[in-house]
């Protein structure tokens, strides 16, 4: 056989290979080759298994029906791993008759199966009389181990990357790959196939935009630039993608955009379909918006009867005089509950608001001072017991809803009023804070404790109760009034003082300023 | 004409007989003479037969007109858009449905009598 032919049935047989998923097949097949082009007689081929230091064996033997057994430790072997080269020659001595294996093999060639650093194995060919070996020997022998590296190695890069195909060809979220440039699909999962109810094939014919209507390209590349510019990773987004059927599916959208050596720019996508989602999402905004049908319904009619309650209360009062001693007291417990009852109902029907982002405001220019007084005027009826000392000064003019900057003053002076059964004075004042107008209330009761300072503002918090005294309550006045804080731009807080007491303070921008 | 025996006559549009009374009771013992009616049909019965120099106006009103869309019917009409309109309920954003109908002013339930005066009178000179 000449040195062609030779070759050529060394990269005939790594052709042959390729197909074969097995590492130690892909050697044997080369023993065999390598048994052949160098006309052995027998041949051996030693498997290093990674992580495991146990060396397999597998033998060829066309012409032999007896091949002896090699024992793990060959002292030739070692120099062929040192020096990465074939070995070819007489069998070396050997001083120990354990491992003399002259009386089955004379010569032998050692091809070492390297690649880059790591040894997969190698092969031995071994001849019953001693033989003598050329320069073309040698070059074939690297040939043969070089080319059963590259097939091992091949082999492995295609069978991961075909593994890694084949799970995520299942996956069953929908995944892309497209040009950078061209915008054409060139990868798709059986998950996009699915959803988009193209096959494969055809969605290669398309690019992104013909399955994305809702952006388009300029779009897209204003949307990508910052991956372009690797300002960020991966980009998200919500849109729409059509189906072959012309059904648009909302979808959210992971991108990366993938660099490799082998080939352009790519976009990897994933896709999470969101109808489920968007479902869920409907129903419970539906949900919500029959709640608060209700709450209207429900504050409509509880309204009603108190309504007809506090009247008729009202013109009993005006025939107090004539009635027993006491009865206008009486009348006016009436009137005091049923306002509390009403403020109750009104915030129930706020909360939903709220929540339903419904709650609407009627903003117009007003002065604070002048609603701070107004406010508390209204208020001093209804709290005998307690003093309101107003600390006003300036002037401001707030562009808001008047009426719902009120609730937040009145639920703050009212909350004041609860929460100090035992002090009286109440403190009210306005001050300028740079481009807000901070408006506090400061009472010298029972205080506020430190977990109840981060939580005061939740829906239906409330301060734990203290020394068996009992507040009343639904705790939503401070969560509705920082929700009406909110909506005109300004803060709420709340102060712990030293000593007794609480501050509680809003700050709301302001059009103009008087001193 | 809305004067009989020297009282001025207000119709309150109310379907809800507890409050009716009342208001009827608190105009009554101000001198005023107080009619309720309490569907659409009636208070346009009414409107044909005696001029009122008011009405108070609830919303929500038995067999599906509401109080907004008889208001607008009322402001649009050449002969009834002179009679004042104060609207009257529990609903909330009341001051919008006022702007929207055109109604001359609104009262929130639960109301307090005083105020239910102070407005009656600001519309009845």
């Amino acid at each position: 056989m000449d040195i062609a032919k030779k070759i050529t049935l060394v990269n005939q047989t790594s052709l042959e290979s390729f197909e074969e998923p097995d590492k130690l097949k892909i050697i044997a097949k080369f023993t065999e080759t390598g048994i052949k082009i160098f006309d052995a007689d027998f041949g051996y081929a030693f498997w290093k298994q990674t992580g495991d230091k146990n060396y397999l064996l597998v033998y060829t033997s066309p012409t032999m029906n007896y091949v002896p057994r090699l024992p793990r430790k060959r002292g030739f072997t070692y120099q062929v791993e040192k020096t990465k080269n074939p070995f070819m020659g007489l069998l070396p001595e050997e001083k120990n008759p354990k491992y003399d294996f002259s009386p089955y093999m004379k010569s032998l060639i050692i091809v070492p199966i390297f690649y880059q650093n790591y040894q997969y194995g190698d092969i031995l060919l071994c001849y019953k009389k001693p033989r003598l070996f050329g320069k073309a020997d040698n070059s074939l022998a690297i040939a043969l181990g070089n080319a059963a590296a590259q097939t091992i190695t091949i082999q492995q890069l295609y069978y991961s990357a075909q593994d890694f195909k084949n799970r995520l060809d299942k996956t069953l979220d929908a995944v892309l790959i497209f040009d950078a440039k061209t915008y054409k699909i060139e990868y798709a999962n059986l998950g996009a196939t699915k959803l988009l109810g193209y096959r494969q094939k055809e969605l290669f014919k398309k690019t992104i935009f013909d399955i994305q209507p809702e952006v388009d390209r300029a779009r897209f590349q204003e949307l990508t630039l910052p991956l372009e510019k690797k300002v960020i990773k991966s980009l998200n987004f919500e849109t729409v993608l059509r189906t072959k059927n012309g059904k648009n599916i909302p979808v959210e959208l992971f991108k990366q955009l993938t660099e490799s050596l082998a080939g352009p720019k790519k976009f990897l996508t994933i896709v999470h379909d969101l109808t489920e989602r968007k479902k869920v999402e409907k129903e419970a905004l539906r949900l919500l918006k029959q709640k608060d049908e209700f709450f209207s319904v429900a504050s409509h009619e509880l309204k009603t009867p108190v309504t007809t309650i506090k009247g008729f209360a009202q013109l009993l009062a005006v025939r107090a005089e004539k009635l027993p001693p006491k009865s206008l007291y009486f009348v006016e417990k009436i009137n005091n509950q049923v306002d509390k009852l009403t403020r109750l109902i009104n915030d129930l029907l706020d909360i939903s608001r709220i929540e339903t982002g419904k709650m609407k405001f009627r903003r117009r220019v007003f002065e604070l001072k002048q609603l701070i007084e107004e406010t508390a005027q209204d208020l001093k009826v209804g709290i005998p017991h307690h003093q309101l000392i107003l600390k006003l000064k300036e002037k401001f003019w707030i562009f808001g809803d008047m009426d719902r900057i009120a609730q937040v003053l009145t639920n703050l002076i009212n909350n004041a009023v609860k929460y100090s059964p035992h002090a009286k004075k109440i403190i009210i004042s306005v001050v300028k804070e740079g481009k807000f107008a901070r408006v506090s209330v400061e009472d010298y009761g029972v205080g506020i404790d430190k977990k109840s300072e981060q939580r005061i503002f939740e829906r239906f918090y409330q301060q734990k109760k203290t020394r068996g005294e009992a507040y009343p309550g639904l705790g939503l006045g401070l969560y509705i009034s920082a929700s009406i804080i909110k909506a005109h731009k300004g803060k709420i807080g709340v102060k712990r003082k030293k000593h007794k007491g609480t501050i509680f303070y809003f700050n709301l921008p302001f059009k103009r300023w008087q001193k | 004409m809305a004067k009989i025996n020297g009282k001025k006559l207000i119709c309150v549009v109310e379907d809800d007989p507890g409050i009716s009374e009342l208001m009827r009771v608190v105009l009554e013992q101000n001198n005023y003479e107080a009619v309720i009616c309490t569907t659409d049909t009636e208070i346009k019965k009414q409107l044909a037969k005696r001029r009122p120099v008011l009405i108070l106006m609830d919303l929500w009103l038995q067999g599906g007109v509401s109080g907004e869309k008889l208001t607008r019917t009322f402001k649009k009409n050449k002969a009834t858009r002179d009679i004042p309109i104060i609207i009257v309920s529990a609903q909330n954003s009341l001051s919008k449905v006022a702007d929207r109908s055109q109604a001359n002013g609104f009262l929130s339930k639960p109301f307090d009598i005083t105020e239910l005066l102070k407005a009656v009178k600001k519309h009845v000179s």
